[in-house]
């Protein structure tokens, strides 16, 4: 800088984006240890419907209300291309990746008898668990490929 | 949508980070912007041709204007 000086019409937000980086990644290792550990059987089982209601719906409020907040907290420290990255990548992502989920549900009525147990003999419940776990899984494998594209092309 | 902001930029001898700090976003998003890769938002523009004291139309070029213009 020699001629004209820079005046910074804002200040960076850096420290507070990698908070919320670090809040989100601490949620998903706290979720993923939780899972290991009800798959593990180590968890309790809860019989009565008012209990599981009074003890998980807090917590699954609570969960709600802290993610959303970070995730407002963490959209308002990303510049607009950051946020441009996500949009792109949840509508062409997230879609394309549901629809793919969608036809591969559908294929699963086809499947050879050998492997069609694996998602369609369960409970009612397993298998609309197993279809909800598709297309999430379709949609977020979607949106990645979309974001990582969006990030490439700006090389 | 062209641009001049890399003109701009090199005759006051500034990087892009240091544009990016002033104007508050990533060097990714200026880089983004000067090679024509992404049209930065109307707060953004605003900004931008207020760091420079240029006015918009001095920073970035309506190609469509420009061809009705020499027709």
């Amino acid at each position: 800088m020699t001629s004209h000086e820079l005046r910074p019409l804002g200040s960076k937000e850096g420290r507070r984006v990698r908070v919320v980086r670090g809040m989100l990644g601490a949620f998903a290792l706290v979720g993923f240890v939780f899972g290991v550990f009800a798959s593990l059987g180590f968890l309790p089982r809860i019989d009565s419907l008012s209990s599981y209601l009074f003890i998980m719906g807090p917590v699954v409020l609570l969960f709600v209300i802290v993610t959303f907040a970070a995730s407002i907290w963490y959209w308002r420290t990303i510049d607009e291309l950051a946020r441009q990255a996500h949009l792109d990548a949840w509508f062409w992502g997230g879609t394309a990746g549901m629809i793919a989920g969608c036809f591969a549900m559908g294929a699963l009525a086809y499947l050879p008898e050998a492997w069609s147990c694996w998602a369609l003999c369960g409970t009612p419940s397993s298998i609309l668990l197993t279809g909800a776990l598709i297309l999430g899984v379709s949609g977020l494998a979607g949106y990645a490929v979309a974001w990582i594209w969006f990030w490439l092309r700006q090389r | 949508m062209r641009n001049r902001l890399k003109v701009l930029r090199a005759e006051r001898n500034w990087s892009q980070a240091d544009l990016a700090e002033a104007l508050d976003v990533s060097r990714q998003t200026i880089n983004a912007i000067e090679t024509g890769k992404y049209d930065p938002s109307l707060p953004l523009a605003f900004k931008i041709a207020r760091l420079f004291t240029l006015p918009i139309e001095a920073i970035f070029i309506d190609d469509d204007a420009a061809k009705e213009a020499a027709e």
